[in-house]
Parts: structure tokens; C-alpha cells; sequence
């Protein structure tokens, strides 16, 4: 096991190296002159120049580059030109904000999923099966931006229950009940459709197991069919349908960023809409690095879940 | 070309089956409709503004879908920017399909470095969340609608790379790609010719799941603001523009959001309807999962439960049918069987390949699947009771109690997940609420009953750890954890070797006598059921055609089918070989096969910290030599080598040292020369015919490559050369338009061995390429391989691990263990007189057949 996740840490330098470099082409890849860019139509010449030198864009590419990384790994990420506040602070307090409505909708999604997909391979071709069916057609063909209006529409405006939108209540909040009340609508509208792939993906792992001879071989053992399902089935499938919450994990970040807009959610996603707009691009190299290390890491989680589970997983 | 076109209606017919299939397609054309006919549609301008109609709600004059902010009409800009969204989101789904499968096709392919680098591309891209890519992508190429699109597209390629890359990498080490490059086709050819119409299913599954997604992302992306811009409006900004007004005009937001989702949503239904009529597994009609017991349907009448009680038998079956539903009504399995097994009594069933005894021997506790299964008539009394009519409760307390089962392969019948230990423990504490630490001291003693080495280690071993051996040893000890009186073991060594298979049945014996085990066996080798049983049933189509004490049924059967099965056992030292005299000396022209010292290593794989694991060596410095004209016997267990020198000697696995010369040229040069050279000199022949012939090329075109690229027969006499080599494996020309799961397993093995000559090749290498077959049709493709050797002069070398087999075809044997020949001679010598000792093991462990 120490060596299995060793491997997996090594084999994450790659990955890591790689997604570095995008990120930092970010800033490269911007047609015509950066500064430029960033300051606008109306930037004093002085600016630019000063931004140029800031930036350091009169060095080669591979310089610019290792200047950045070394920054990166010592935590300077830069300053914002649009907050100006440093990159890291506002960056951890977004997503700080994020994790919470992103961690609330995968728990969500990967209950509601689960429980949905086992039922409805158990019950195949029945009621439940057909319920489940057509719920996860409609909540994968969901735009979660247009449902999050919709919710709104109803929950909070017509019928008064939630809030609208915020992460907390300007006057008297910040307790945890009163996040639990901003949170429950934007969390279920971003869970929706993660559920419904969780479901699906489930519910053909299922399928797919309860074919296989070892589950003959649990019946012919003399077992319950509860424990065959359980027992047997549903710890087979579990390996095929972990990667998948790990896959969705991104998805749920990536919606996030519409789910932030409707909502008014004090997060990451919302704070690159802005600074796409803005064209801050220190502050959208600093979001996306600080949002993507993390994913990286959270799939080495499920990795190694992974490995627990399957010990035919070679090391 | 009309192939295309053909497959293209066949999947339209089957997608369309599918009613919510149907639904989605009808749906989605409707709405390409209306979004191409825009232009000519009585719409209203859609960017003129009229801020005097400002916020209309829907069914106003002149407005059917109300007006938006700026007073502009809802649905003129409802039908643009659906255009819009669709053709940008079809556009993505083309571009990301094609460099994504193109990125997938290579790495697949080509394997090694070139895999290595292009999949840590995709890997560095998957790393992303979904649309942090795109919106990193965005923030660089600034906001607007072309730059959303590739944004999009970079993000979807990995899920085709990868998909696509799986997909042809699990190809390229099929069999027919194999026997296509020997076929004389060059790598481009096979990539397109052979992968690509195999892989085709994926990247259409693919694409079907991602352009919805691809649809909804660039909305998504016009709805932050960083697609599309102003005047431009695809439905994603539409959406944006009409949430200022969300509370006061829900309508404005409301209609180009429920666009989107009925478009995504057709796109998904389609999609589903495609991936079930693509799926193999779907398409042959298997139902769902199969439920704790197989259902019983006994109509009035064919319940036979009130037959006279049978006092002395402990298991009693009557008129037992047993049925499966298919998509054209229920296919009968069993058709009425009769059975009587007495306590301590071993009963053997013996039939080939659909006869129906696996099926009959699940009936007996239900555990034939089900659906598709069904019980149609009458009765299992095991002691008095009868099964069929048991509640499930009362049958799970008999299932692993008193009726045990042990099934075929081990490796898939056991849990790959848990210990094996805790999976024999688990079928005791099922029946007898027995504390752990008793459990796993029973568990220790039944693995030492079974004769597993160090029982109490092996406890806690996973089934992948252990040989084929072992694992069939934990599967007996698991079927005896509850002293059962009776064991239904289906085929349980047939997927050993043979020298395993001789210890399980040792093992199966000496447990029955000790513990007066009542014993059904499954078996379609006369030899094993000889060894083990006291009567036989032979079945044939559902039906028991005979039965009786094993002895008299194997010396004397009297029903024709029986005769007819026993003739065709190859029976080690019964073979009647034609008088030729084995000709072991190079003809005038030399040695059509020479090896000389061949060595074949498999790399060590070095692990990420250096510890680098025992290189496998496959073959330590093998030489032999046949004669133009002579069949050599290779015969070894798995792991022997053999196989490894058979693909060494057409080129298929590259040796790590050593020579092969064929014709007296070398092997190096022959291939060196090109597929032509090397397939004109050399053919193969495959185990399994259907994973050797493409499953998309129809036997013509299959047979028609070695034709064209070896043998250079122009197009226009082609036709008649495929008749003839057609006839001459005693095939039906008519059957050339098929593709091969349309053929018997025997027709198709014929239609390898016609590939195999087609261009002309002396050397003929057969690697168990009777091994798949059923006795009968291996005696008549045996047969079929002597009289060709016998008109053309082929040279064969016979690869098998079944002993008489080899001695019926070979003029020389030659045996291999560990990588090593061990021991040589003419056949009939070298089996009556083994002198290495492994071969001596080797053939007494070789169940024989009652003379």
C-alpha cells in the first residue's frame, strides 16, 4: 500500500509539470501585448511599461516561466490588478467558499446516486427502475444555470422558503443553520446532475456484476439475496463507480462556477467569471492552478480508495 | 461504400426500435428543422429593438413568445440562436471527435513511447476540472463565441482519446490483426481497414454522450458572458439577458433554457438508444440481472411432482425442462431429463457444447439465470422434497448446505475482491451461526482437506494470487464447508491443465468415498468421466439419449450419437497412424523449419523505485528442425513456452536471441522483406477462429487479403480462386457473403485454415487449432488437415496440449516444460516409451478412456 500510493504521488509530477504549464500559458497565449491587454485602452504608456517589467515580459518564455513557478511554489501568486489585494488571499477565501457548496453537492450527488442506481438495477425493469430512469434522463439533460433560475423562481420567490441568493444572511448570519438555509438550494440544483451520472453509471455497474459467475457462486453458497447484493454485488461495483464520483468531483467544480452565478456564491467560480471579464489574468492563473491542485489531489484520494478496495490494482 | 450505407440503416432500424429513442430522434429533427429553416421562416427581425413593446408576456399580438428586455421578439431570436447553439455545439463535437479519435487511433496502435507521451498529454488535460479547462482556455483567447468553441473542444478531446485509445489498444493484440499483417497487410491498411470499423462503435457512442454536453457547455459559457457576444445571441445569453428580468418576465429566461434542455435531452435519448443497439452484450437480447432463483412456469400437466415416491434415491429428477426466453420466444435447453443419483453415488453427464447438461445441472438448485431462464416443467425431489416448488428462503438453506456446487473457472467464480479464506467462511457462517475465530480454525481445515499448501497462510490470499490449481482447490473446500450430501461440479477441471486437472479429480475422489458424497459431474472429456463415475448420461440437444454404468456405455454404447462421439475421442496410443514412415531428414533443399537457439525474455518491469522484478524468461535456447513434408507435435502444458514459439516462427512475437530459418532463409530477412515475403513462406492458424476472423469483414473480404497482397491475384479472377479454396476445406461458396459469428465454430475454423493457404505457403503453424472445438468437429477438421497436407505437401507444426491429439496428427513430438523441449521422438515411440520424467507424468495424468 506505502508503495502503491508512492507510485501514484510520483506518477502525479507529470501531471502536475503539465498542468503547470498550461496554466502558465495562459497568460502567453493572450493575443498582442499582455499589459496591454490587461490595463485596457486607456493605460499610460508609463503603466504598461511598469506592468511589462512587473510581468516580466521582456524575458524569454523558459525564464519567464521558471521565474513563475518559483514564485508559485513559494506561494506568490502575484497581486490582483483588479482587487489589488494578493492572488493567494482572495483565492483562498473563494474557495474556501466553493468547497463548501462543491463538497455539499458531491456528498449529495453520491448518496442520492447510489442509492438510486442500486435500487433500480435490483428492481429492474419495475416501477422504481422506470422512476429512476427517467429522473436521471431529466437530470442529466439538465443546464444547471437555467434549473438554478427556475428554483429560485419557485423557492424563493413564489413560495418565500430560501434564500435567493448569498452564502449567508447580511444581518444576524454566519451560523451554521443559516448556511445550512443559504445552502440548500444552490447545493441540490448543482448536485442534480452528478446525481443522475452516478446513478446511471451504478446502476449498469450493478447490472453488470449480478451477470457475473462469482454472484452464481454467492447464491449456490446459499447466501440471502440481500447479502449477494450487498455483500457481493454492490463491493464489485463500488470499483467501477468510484472513479466515476472522483470524474464528477470536476464536473460538480466545473458547475459550480454557473451554480456561484445564479447564486450570488462568494466563490472561485465566480470570482473567474469576473476576472475573465476584467482581465485579470493573475487573479484566473492563480483560481485555476489553486482549483485544479486540488482536484489533482482529490483523485489521488480516490485512487488510493480505489486500491483498498481492489487488491488486484498492481502496485 | 454499400456496406456503410447498409450498417448505417440496419442501426437506424435498431435505434428506432427503441421508442424513447424514436422520441428523441423525431424531436432533435424537428428542432434542426426549424433551426435550418430559419431564414426563411415569416419570423420577425431579431435584434430590432422596440423598447414601446417592451417585456410582452407570450401569446401577444404579434409575439407569440412575448418580448424580451429590449422589446425584441422572442421567438424570431429563440429560432437564431438555437441555430446558433446547435451549430456550435455539432461543430465542437466534429472537431473534438476527430482529433481526439485520431490522438486515440495513434496511441492505441502504435503502442510504447509514442502512447507513453500522447496519453500524459490527455492525462495533463484530464487533470482539469471540465470547465476550469475551458475557462482557462477563455481567459487566454479572450471572451466570444469562437474562442468558447475551442475552449470546448479541448476539453472533450481526452474523453475520446481515451475511449478510442482503450478501445483500439484492446484490438490490436486481437488474433484477426494478427492474421491480417500475415495476410500481407501493411500497418496503415490494417489501422483503417481492420481497427477503425471496430472502433467506429466508440467514437459514435462517444460522440453521442459528449455533444450534449458540448451544447450545454457553450451555453454555459454564453450564459457567464464569455461566448457569444452582443447583437450576436446564441440560448445561452439569451438566458443571461433574460434573467435581469427573471422575476418580472420569468418567460424571457425561461424559453431558451427549456430549448436547451429538450435539445440535450433528445441528444441523450438518442444516444442511449444508440449505445443499446451498438452494445453487443444489448444487442443479443440478454436480459437484466438474473434474481435469487430461476423462475418456474409448470403448466398443468408437465408437472411430474406426483411421480412414485423413490425411496432409495437421493436426488430424483423428472421430465425437467428448462427453457430460455429470447426475443423470438423461449428456446428449450432441456427437453425433458431424467435423473436418479443414489447417496454416495457418482453420476456423470457428458454432451458437447449446447446439450444442455451445464443447464441441467444449475436447474437442479435454480441457479440457471433467470431472466432468461425458465423452469417450463417438471420435478427436482432432492430427499422427498421437490426444489422447484421450495420457497426461495427454504432453497438458500439448502443451496451450500446440503447441495453443494463447484463450478468451471475458478478465477471468474470466485469474488475477486475478498480473501479466499473469507469466502469459504462466509458459505459456513450462512448456514450455522458459528463464531469467526471457529470459522476461519474450519476454513484452515478444510483448505488442508483439499490439500492446499500452507493452509492457514493462504487464508488471507485474494483469488488472483493463486494458479488456476489452487483456486479450483478453494472452490471444492468451499462446496464441502457444510458436509454436503451432494455435489453438482460443472466442468470443474476443464479449465485446467492436465496434470492439475489429474491431483482435482484425485482430490474429488478421495473426499466423495471418505465422506459418501453423492457427486453429479459435468464433463464433455469421456477420459474424466471414466476416472470419476459410477453411471453416465450422455445428452445430446436437451435430451438424454443414454445411460449407464460408465464402464459398459464406454465399451458398448448402443445409441448411434454415443458411438458416433466416442469414435471421435483421439485416445493416446489408439491412434491409427498411416504407415509413412516419419521422414526426419532435410529434403534436397534443406529444412523447411530450423530454430536454432531461441530465446525469448519478457522485459522486467521496473517498478518506479528501481525494484526491478525477475525477468520471465519464455524460452531458454529452444532448437529443432522439421523436414518439408513432416508434422512436429508440440506439446506442453500453459506456461510451457509453446505458444511463444509458435508465434516466434511467423514473426508474430520477436525473439530475444536465436535464429529461425524457413526454407533455409532467415526468419529476419523473410519478415525484413515485408509482409509478402514472410506470409508466402509461412502461415498460422489461430485457437479461436472467432477472435482470428474480424467480426466485420465478411469471409470474402477476409479471405480475399491474402489474395491481393500475398499471392497478387488481379480482381477479376479472384472470384473464382475464393471458390475453389472455399471447396477445397469443404465449405460452401454461398456461406462467402457471411460474417463469422454467422458460422458454426467448426465452419469457421475451416475458413482460418483456407486464409492460411490461400497465398500458397508450405509451413502451416497451428496453434490449438482443434483445441476449441467439440470432439466430433475435431475429428473431422483433424481429418480435414491430413488430407490437405497430403494434396499440397504442407509441413505442419502442431501446437496442443491435448496428448492424443498430437500422437493422431504428428509424425515427430516434441515436449516442452519451463521454456525448454524436455524430451523428442516419433510420436508413437515418444508416448509409449517416455524416458524424461515429466513426460511420464504428463501422460499418465492423461484421463484414459476403458478399453
Amino acid at each position: 500500500m506505502g508503495s502503491y500510493i508512492l507510485g501514484r504521488v510520483a506518477a502525479l509530477v507529470p501531471v502536475l509539470f503539465g498542468l503547470s504549464v498550461i496554466v502558465f500559458l495562459i497568460m502567453a497565449l493572450i493575443p498582442g501585448d499582455p499589459a496591454t491587454a490587461i490595463l485596457g485602452p486607456y493605460a499610460t504608456p508609463e503603466n504598461v511599461a511598469r506592468l511589462r517589467q512587473d510581468l516580466g515580459l521582456d524575458h524569454s518564455l523558459p525564464v519567464r516561466y521558471a521565474t513563475w513557478l518559483c514564485n508559485v511554489v513559494t506561494g506568490d501568486l502575484g497581486r490582483s490588478s483588479s482587487l489589488n489585494r494578493p492572488v493567494l488571499d482572495e483565492v483562498t477565501e473563494r474557495f474556501a467558499a466553493t468547497l463548501v457548496l462543491a463538497g455539499a453537492a458531491l456528498v449529495l450527488a453520491s448518496v442520492l446516486g447510489l442509492l438510486a442506481g442500486i435500487l433500480s438495477a435490483v428492481r429492474q425493469f419495475g416501477l422504481a427502475d422506470k422512476l429512476v430512469t427517467l429522473a436521471v434522463l431529466v437530470g442529466i439533460s439538465m443546464p444547471t444555470f437555467w434549473l438554478g433560475l427556475l428554483l429560485i423562481l419557485v423557492f424563493a420567490v413564489r413560495w418565500r422558503l430560501l434564500p435567493v441568493s448569498g452564502m449567508v444572511s447580511i444581518y444576524g448570519g454566519g451560523d451554521l443553520p443559516d448556511l445550512l438555509w443559504h445552502l440548500a438550494l444552490p447545493a441540490a440544483t448543482l448536485a442534480i446532475v452528478a446525481a443522475g451520472v452516478i446513478a446511471r453509471l451504478t446502476r449498469s455497474a450493478m447490472l453488470e456484476v449480478l451477470r457475473q459467475d462469482f454472484v452464481r457462486t454467492a447464491r449456490a453458497k446459499g447466501l440471502t439475496e440481500r447479502r449477494v447484493v450487498f455483500g457481493h454485488a454492490l463491493r464489485a461495483a463500488m470499483v467501477t463507480v468510484i472513479p466515476v464520483i472522483g470524474i464528477q468531483a470536476g464536473f460538480v467544480l466545473g458547475g459550480a462556477v454557473y451554480i456561484e452565478t445564479v447564486f450570488q456564491w462568494p466563490g472561485i467560480g465566480r470570482m473567474l467569471v469576473n476576472a475573465i471579464a476584467t482581465r485579470d489574468v493573475l487573479l484566473v492563473q492563480g483560481g485555476v492552478l489553486v482549483v485544479t491542485a486540488s482536484y489533482v489531489l482529490f483523485n489521488l484520494l480516490a485512487d488510493i480508495l480505489q486500491r483498498l478496495l481492489d487488491p488486484r490494482i498492481a502496485p | 461504400m454499400r456496406g456503410a450505407v447498409r450498417d448505417g440503416l440496419a442501426l437506424l432500424r435498431r435505434v428506432m426500435r427503441n421508442r424513447l429513442a424514436a422520441l428523441g430522434l423525431v424531436l432533435l429533427t424537428l428542432i434542426v428543422l426549424v433551426a435550418l429553416a430559419a431564414p426563411v421562416l415569416p419570423l420577425a427581425d431579431p435584434d430590432a429593438i422596440d423598447p414601446a413593446r417592451r417585456l410582452l408576456p407570450p401569446f401577444s399580438a404579434g409575439a407569440w413568445l412575448g418580448t424580451d428586455t429590449l422589446g425584441r421578439d422572442v421567438l424570431a431570436r429563440l429560432v437564431w440562436g438555437t441555430r446558433l447553439s446547435l451549430g456550435v455545439g455539432v461543430a465542437a463535437s466534429l472537431l473534438a471527435a476527430l482529433v481526439g479519435s485520431a490522438i486515440g487511433l495513434v496511441a492505441g496502435y502504435a503502442g510504447g513511447r509514442t502512447d507513453g507521451v500522447l496519453m500524459r498529454g490527455i492525462d495533463v488535460l484530464m487533470a482539469f476540472p471540465y470547465l476550469l479547462l475551458a475557462l482557462a482556455i477563455v481567459a487566454a483567447l479572450g471572451p466570444g463565441l469562437l474562442n468558447a468553441l475551442y475552449a470546448v473542444v479541448v476539453a472533450n478531446i481526452p474523453f475520446f482519446a481515451r475511449n478510442v485509445r482503450g478501445a483500439t489498444a484492446g484490438l490490436r493484440r486481437r488474433e484477426f490483426v494478427d492474421a491480417a499483417r500475415l495476410s500481407g497487410m501493411g500497418g496503415t491498411r490494417i489501422l483503417l481497414g481492420e481497427v477503425l470499423p471496430n472502433v467506429l462503435p466508440v467514437i459514435v457512442i462517444t460522440a453521442s454522450t459528449t455533444v450534449g454536453w458540448m451544447i450545454l457547455e457553450t451555453a454555459g459559457l454564453s450564459f457567464l458572458g464569455l461566448g457569444s457576444q452582443p447583437p450576436q445571441a446564441d440560448l445561452g445569453s439569451m438566458l443571461s439577458e433574460g434573467r435581469k428580468a427573471l422575476i418580472t418576465a420569468p418567460h424571457v429566461a425561461a424559453v431558451p433554457g427549456l430549448v436547451v434542455f429538450l435539445i440535450v435531452m433528445s441528444m441523450n435519448l438518442i444516444g442511449d438508444g444508440l449505445r443499446d443497439a451498438l452494445d453487443p452484450r444489448l444487442r443479443s437480447g440478454i436480459p437484466g440481472a438474473p434474481g435469487a432463483a430461476t423462475r418456474v412456469v409448470r403448466t398443468a400437466g408437465s408437472d411430474a411432482g406426483n411421480a412414485a415416491p423413490d425411496a432409495g434415491a437421493l436426488l430424483r429428477v423428472t421430465g425437467l425442462r428448462t427453457a430460455f426466453d429470447t426475443a423470438n420466444g423461449p428456446v428449450d435447453a432441456v427437453k425433458g431429463v431424467d435423473l436418479r443419483v443414489a447417496p454416495g453415488e457418482c453420476l456423470g453427464i457428458i454432451g458437447e457444447s449446447g446439450s444442455g447438461k451445464s443447464v441441467t445441472a444449475l436447474s437442479i438448485a435454480r441457479l440457471v439465470a433467470s431472466p432468461p431462464g425458465v423452469v417450463r416443467g417438471g420435478a427436482v425431489r432432492f430427499d422427498g422434497d421437490d426444489l422447484l416448488a421450495l420457497p426461495v428462503g427454504a432453497l438458500q438453506r439448502l443451496r451450500g448446505g446440503r447441495i453443494a456446487y463447484v463450478f468451471q473457472d475458478p478465477l471468474t467464480t470466485l469474488h475477486p475482491l475478498m480473501p479466499v479464506g473469507a469466502q469459504v467462511a462466509e458459505a459456513l457462517r450462512a448456514h450455522r451461526p458459528v463464531p469467526r475465530a471457529e470459522a476461519d480454525r474450519r476454513v484452515v481445515e478444510l483448505f488442508a482437506a483439499v490439500k492446499l499448501p500452507d493452509p492457514a497462510g493462504l487464508v488471507h490470499a485474494y483469488p488472483h494470487e493463486l494458479s488456476g490449481g489452487q483456486r479450483q482447490r478453494v472452490g471444492i473446500a468451499m462446496a464441502l464447508a457444510n458436509d454436503p450430501e451432494l455435489i453438482i461440479a460443472d466442468e470443474p477441471t476443464t479449465a485446467l491443465d492436465v496434470t492439475v486437472q489429474a491431483e482435482i479429480l484425485d482430490v474429488l475422489d478421495d473426499l466423495r468415498r471418505r465422506r459418501r458424497l453423492a457427486v453429479v459431474f459435468i464433463s464433455h472429456d469421456f477420459g474424466v468421466i471414466a476416472r470419476l463415475c459410477d453411471r453416465v448420461a450422455v445428452m445430446h440437444r436437451g435430451e438424454i439419449v443414454e445411460e449407464g454404468d460408465t464402464r459398459s456405455v464406454l465399451t458398448r454404447p448402443r445409441h448411434d450419437y454415443t458411438r458416433r462421439l466416442l469414435a471421435a475421442v483421439p485416445v493416446l496410443g489408439r491412434s491409427r497412424r498411416p504407415e509413412t514412415p516419419p521422414r526426419a531428414a532435410p529434403s534436397a533443399a534443406g529444412w523447411a523449419v530450423e530454430v536454432r537457439g531461441l530465446v525469448k525474455t519478457y522485459a522486467a518491469r521496473r517498478s518506479l523505485f528501481g525494484r526491478s522484478r525477475l525477468a520471465v524468461m519464455a524460452l531458454k535456447a529452444v532448437s529443432l528442425r522439421v523436414a518439408s513434408g513432416e508434422t512436429l507435435g508440440i506439446v506442453g502444458e500453459s506456461g510451457s513456452g509453446k505458444s511463444t514459439l509458435a508465434r516466434s516462427l511467423v514473426g508474430l512475437s520477436r525473439p530475444t536471441g536465436g535464429t529461425v530459418r524457413l526454407d533455409g532463409r532467415p526468419l529476419a530477412g523473410l519478415a525484413a522483406g515485408g509482409p509478402r515475403a514472410l506470409g508466402r513462406t509461412v502461415q498460422y492458424v489461430f485457437q479461436d477462429p472467432l477472435s482470428s476472423l474480424n467480426p466485420r469483414k465478411t469471409i470474402r473480404r477476409t479471405l480475399s487479403a491474402p489474395l491481393r497482397f500475398l499471392a497478387g491475384v488481379p480482381a477479376g479472377v479472384r472470384e473464382g480462386r475464393l471458390a475453389e479454396l472455399m471447396r477445397s476445406v469443404d465449405l460452401d461458396p454461398a456461406i462467402l457473403d457471411r460474417y463469422p459469428h454467422e458460422l458454426s465454430g467448426g465452419q469457421a475454423q475451416r475458413v482460418a485454415i483456407a486464409r492460411a493457404l490461400a497465398a500458397g505457403a508450405r509451413i502451416i503453424v497451428l496453434d490449438e487449432a482443434v483445441s476449441a472445438l467439440d470432439m466430433s468437429v475435431q475429428a473431422q477438421v483433424l481429418r480435414l488437415l491430413a488430407a490437405l497436407k497430403e494434396r499440397h505437401g504442407l509441413t505442419y507444426l502442431f501446437i496442443s496440449h491435448d496428448l492424443a491429439v498430437v500422437e493422431a496428427i504428428a509424425d515427430r513430438v516434441v515436449v516442452m516444460a519451463a521454456g525448454k523441449i524436455i524430451e523428442e521422438g516419433p510420436g508413437d515411440h515418444l508416448f509409449a516409451a517416455p524416458k524424461h520424467p515429466y513426460t511420464r507424468r504428463l501422460i499418465a495424468a492423461v484421463p484414459s478412456l476403458p478399453s
